[in-house]
């Protein structure tokens, strides 16, 4: 599992690298979306992805954190079971649910402040720990069932296809 | 024959002394009429110049038209004191024309060019034409023109004269400075931006555990060192902050460009990060040898200005916004104060102007701005920070105007009183 970073605070994302990295994990980081979408163009290997949610590049209109997300979404064989996790202090658990419910192509996995991420040691560890183990069950899935859908048929389905996302 | 006029010798070239002789007597003439001319020109300037200052620009004209029927060429300066005459006289519309109507060939420079521009400027200043005014000043800006303290100044007294009220121009009511506890909250956005190097502190303390876990002295000891660069980044960073916040004795003095420095220092990092540039542009060398400076608490100052330019990177970072309208100008300039303001100012005013080229403020708005809690950053903003701006302004005897009929993105204008040269 690789686990991507994309933020343009330099010092931030490059510590971040390092911890992921210690905790023996393959860690790549971009500082524009631009760049992260070049990168992860044709990506299908199971990832985490941790983005900066304040992220705003220059130069492409749709270049912010929630088009980033949506088009990674659409993109990646994993759909909607994509971990990606926001890092932001400022979103509220209302606006967390009112998104997941209207538009779950950009709804995150997950909203986690930097402070939390800096001062909470065991967090990010047991997180990632977490998305491996939910991976792995995915892989034992796929292998059982033999379905597409249990591992990647997530690609075609419709935004209006939350209650699916919520049974699951 | 050479015996009257004998050849010369003069290295390889022999010539005719009577050829030389011709030669220097044509130079001389064509130089004694060049000299007839340019002092015809002058004198025709001169008298033009005069009609202007008798507010006689019909007069004036006549005599350009007469300058011009006896074939002399009219310089810029002759151009300039036609300008000035019609805008002397209250005709700004007919000064405009000839600006719009100059010949091709002059070949102006920006700067010349910009000189007949301020002179239209003041002549529609005179006339109390605001949004002409602002309307040529924009004109300015967007042919690049050198905006000088000569423009600010035109258009600085023609909203002086008109009282800055009217109704896209906002002079503020008088208002005690706000409470402390409403300055702090402006702090949340430096605890945001401390987040980050706190943050990156936070998991590279993390990152050297694990690695001491490990037993892994090698890396431990990297990442101790990166650390220790990450803590004194951090502190540089606070300097910052703790010479934001000293507070200073209400009778010191400051500089502006010094205090102006400080809050692009204290806010490089939003900027660079949403791609803005900042200008400052503080005219201490100025034509009243005033450099800039104010009297009075450094931290309020530094607040009124901070956000000011906030909002102007604010505006700026909109995401409609491209690369090149990315750019924000803080201008400085000294004013003298009228008889009637020496009480308040008695050595004149700092006016200080931060412009932007975002998206600019919808007129349902403008009228809205100033409110507490008002904000446009959906969330974001706090709404305090131009009231701030104002209440600092108001507690030094000094104003705060949003500037109308800006072309492209908003104009603040800060006015404090100045303080003498310590």
């Amino acid at each position: 599992m690789k686990v991507i970073i994309i933020d343009d605070e330099a010092s931030f994302a490059d510590s971040l690298k390092d911890l992921v990295q210690v905790e023996g994990y393959e860690a790549e980081v971009y500082h524009t979306l631009k760049q992260a979408r070049e990168g992860l163009e044709g990506a299908d290997e199971p990832m985490v992805v941790l983005l900066d949610h304040d992220f705003r590049d220059v130069g492409e209109k749709d270049q912010v954190g929630y088009d980033f997300c949506g088009w990674l979404r659409e993109n990646h064989p994993f759909g909607l079971l994509l971990p990606i996790i926001y890092l932001t202090g400022r979103e509220t658990t209302e606006h967390f649910l009112k998104q997941q419910r209207d538009n779950p192509f950009v709804h995150p996995s997950a909203y986690i402040s930097k402070d939390q991420l800096a001062s909470d040691q065991e967090l990010l560890p047991n997180l990632l720990k977490q998305y491996q183990e939910q991976f792995e069950r995915i892989r034992e899935l796929s292998e059982k069932q033999g379905v597409q859908q249990a591992l990647i048929g997530f690609r075609d389905m419709e935004p209006e296809d939350s209650n699916y996302y919520e049974a699951e | 024959m050479s015996e009257f006029f004998p050849l010369r010798q003069s290295g390889n070239k022999n010539y005719c002394a009577l050829c030389g002789f011709s030669a220097s007597f044509a130079v001389s003439f064509y130089m004694k009429i060049r000299q007839f001319y340019i002092e015809l020109t002058f004198h025709y300037g001169a008298l033009i110049n005069a009609y202007g200052k008798a507010r006689q620009p019909d007069k004036a004209r006549e005599v350009f038209d007469d300058m011009t029927a006896k074939g002399l060429k009219p310089n810029e300066t002759i151009y300039g004191a036609l300008v000035n005459a019609y805008g002397q006289a209250g005709q700004p519309e007919d000064a405009e024309k000839i600006l719009r109507n100059l010949p091709e060939g002059l070949n102006l420079s920006s700067q010349t060019l910009g000189y007949l521009y301020n002179l239209v400027i003041k002549g529609y200043g005179r006339a109390n034409r605001v949004e002409d005014v602002n309307r040529l000043k924009e004109e300015m800006l967007q042919k690049g023109l050198p905006i000088d303290v000569y423009t600010l100044g035109a258009t600085g007294s023609v909203y002086d004269r008109m009282g800055t009220l009217n109704d896209e121009t906002r002079s503020l009511r008088s208002r005690e400075a706000e409470q402390w506890k409403e300055l702090a909250t402006l702090f949340g956005d430096v605890v945001h931006e401390l987040n980050q190097p706190v943050g990156a502190i936070g998991l590279g303390v993390s990152t050297v555990k694990r690695y001491f876990e490990k037993g892994d002295r090698g890396n431990t000891l990297k990442f101790l060192e990166k650390l220790r660069l990450q803590v004194q980044f951090l502190g540089e960073r606070m300097q910052v902050y703790k010479a934001l916040t000293e507070r200073s004795n209400a009778e010191e003095t400051h500089r502006v460009s010094d205090m102006v420095s400080g809050v692009e220092e204290l806010l490089r990092h939003y900027a660079e990060k949403a791609h803005v540039r900042i200008d400052i542009q503080i005219t201490d060398d100025n034509k009243w040898k005033q450099a800039l400076y104010l009297r009075g608490d450094k931290f309020l100052f530094q607040m009124a200005i901070r956000g000011l330019v906030y909002n102007a990177i604010q505006a700026c970072s909109e995401e409609s916004i491209p690369l090149e309208r990315r750019h924000i100008i803080i201008r400085g300039i000294f004013t003298p104060s009228r008889p009637d303001e020496q009480s308040v100012a008695p050595y004149g005013w700092v006016d200080i102007y931060v412009r932007d080229e975002g998206p600019g403020i919808p007129p349902g708005i403008r009228e809205r701005i100033f409110e507490r809690g008002f904000s446009t950053k959906k969330g974001r903003g706090l709404g305090l920070g131009l009231t701030l701006a104002q209440s600092v302004a108001e507690h030094y005897g000094g104003r705060i105007v949003l500037m109308p009929e800006i072309a492209t993105g908003v104009e603040f204008w800060l006015r404090l009183p100045a303080a003498p040269e310590p």
